[in-house]
């Protein structure tokens, strides 16, 4: 939950919330679209200047968590660039006796490919984490006009979750000191009782909740404010520059 | 600890003694960027009627009591961090649980599916989990189909009078290896191989995913009992004010 933190403390959290969801949400479309190794080798750069450079987001956080889904991309990597054939065919195979593992030049270059289309998808997205607060994502989404039952009940999650996790934290730290995961079969039923508790006192702490939403005249909607910030200029053009380029990347490319 | 609950225990122990549990970090969130286009809208497409179908009886349950709105929005950040809590493991490797199949189980597979979108988005954006273009394919394997067969499994094993423990143990671990067919699957259908059929795709993408999904998919039907068993023992009340005994 540390990006949170990165993201009120980011440089570019300035800017205006909507702007930064489209110029994701935009390049992350034009990146699955546009299907071109340039466009994504572009992208990468671009957010991770973006991001680094002027958003000034700690390069070791940054790194970490666009190495979270790792084991994600090497298993589905593996299994685009080997191919199962009954005879050796492809650049390089190993015989398994009943089968072959193949490799072909093709089959590689495409999981290189989605490899990279991947990292630069996440670094469009990580853009937007490591500048906007959840809640003005939430906000943004709320000016979509997405129904209003489900954006409150995504800002009553977004701050239960912390409180949650503080309990977690409590309850682990708890059990540690009387030696709850001493040995594996210990930290199984440690486990298992922990998360039984919090079902416990998450339900206690939504009945109070409750009670201190209608203490302050709860009458089925909730009222959520955000400040406004406006769009500069000279962020529009940039924008626009950004995807021109990438159209223009698209069609040399072609 | 019951008598029950020392047996799973043991039984525990020595499943994860015997294969050495060593899996790694969650691994059936489709990474952003991974589809093209037309399958990202199409599995998103194939996603809304189940949330609407969800989205309404949330409606229904909230319009008739305005209480279950902090209820809701605990049971969403309850499965939140369920799944972000780390699981004991030999290797110290850290896994998680999906957390989808006691989700089911405890609140029903129509409220999960939108509790479940919801806390995709928050780990697409906050844990680096899955992203916003793969969000209908993760929606549909993970807040659909997994609590969908979970939800099945377990009201299927009341019906026959299966002993309860087995039916939730078999209600989590096979939503949670239904959750990694779709997956395969998807991606399969996605990446097929020249010459190769969708099948052999699909059994080549499940092949890679197994070898870490299934230890994990028994580790957390097996939690998920001994979570239950805690439940029961202590938290009746609160167990029968969501409406899980009325609801199978």
């Amino acid at each position: 939950m540390q990006i949170d933190y990165y993201a009120y403390r980011s440089n570019i959290n300035n800017w205006n919330a909507g702007f930064k969801v489209l110029l994701a949400m935009g390049t992350l479309c034009l990146v699955i679209a546009l299907d071109k190794t340039a466009v994504s080798l572009f992208v990468i750069m671009f957010f991770g200047i973006l991001t680094l450079g002027v958003g000034k987001t700690p390069a070791r956080i940054y790194l970490h968590f666009m190495t979270v889904p790792l084991a994600f991309m090497i298993c589905s990597g593996i299994a685009i660039a080997v191919q199962f054939a009954g005879s050796p065919v492809g650049e390089w195979n190993i015989s398994l006796h009943f089968f072959y593992l193949c490799l072909t030049r093709s089959s590689v270059a495409l999981a290189a490919k989605v490899f990279l289309k991947g990292i630069a998808g996440m670094s469009a997205l990580y853009m937007m984490a490591f500048s906007t607060p959840m809640h003005e994502i939430i906000d943004v989404m709320r000016k979509l006009h997405l129904p209003r039952l489900f954006i409150e009940l995504m800002s009553l999650i977004y701050r239960y979750i912390f409180i949650l996790f503080d309990v977690a934290e409590k309850m682990q730290t708890a059990a540690k000191a009387r030696l709850g995961y001493q040995s594996f079969r210990q930290s199984f039923r440690t486990f298992a009782g922990v998360v039984g508790n919090l079902f416990l006192i998450s339900l206690k702490k939504a009945n109070a909740y409750y009670d201190a939403l209608l203490s302050r005249g709860y009458d089925g909607k909730i009222e959520f404010l955000a400040d406004e910030k406006q769009i500069r200029p000279w962020q529009i053009g940039g924008c626009a520059c950004y995807f021109t380029i990438l159209i223009f990347l698209w069609y040399v490319c072609k | 600890m019951t008598k029950t609950q020392k047996r799973v225990l043991k039984f525990s122990i020595m499943f994860a003694l015997v294969f050495a549990v060593c899996p790694t970090v969650s691994a059936m969130h489709i990474m952003e960027g991974y589809l093209p286009p037309a399958f990202c809208i199409a599995w998103g497409i194939v996603c809304i009627p189940f949330l609407v179908k969800g989205f309404y009886s949330i409606k229904k349950i909230f319009t008739e009591n305005q209480k279950t709105i902090t209820i809701l929005a605990m049971a969403g950040a309850y499965i939140f961090v369920i799944s972000a809590l780390k699981i004991p493991s030999v290797t110290g490797s850290c896994s998680h649980m999906t957390g989808t199949g006691l989700g089911a189980i405890l609140f029903g597979p129509c409220t999960v599916s939108i509790l479940g979108i919801i806390v995709l988005i928050f780990q697409a954006i906050l844990l680096a989990h899955g992203g916003l273009t793969t969000l209908g394919a993760n929606t549909f394997s993970m807040a659909i189909a997994g609590p969908f067969v979970s939800f099945g499994v377990y009201a299927l094993c009341k019906k026959c009078r299966v002993n309860k423990n087995v039916g939730v143990f078999l209600a989590a671990m096979l939503g949670d290896l239904f959750t990694y067919c779709v997956t395969s699957i998807q991606l399969a259908l996605t990446y097929q191989n020249e010459g190769g059929s969708i099948v052999s795709s699909a059994a080549e993408f499940f092949g890679v995913f197994v070898p870490t999904q299934l230890p994990l998919a028994v580790v957390e039907g097996l939690l998920t009992v001994l979570i239950m068993m805690a439940l029961e023992n202590y938290a009746k009340p609160e167990l029968k004010a969501i409406g899980f005994e009325k609801s199978v």
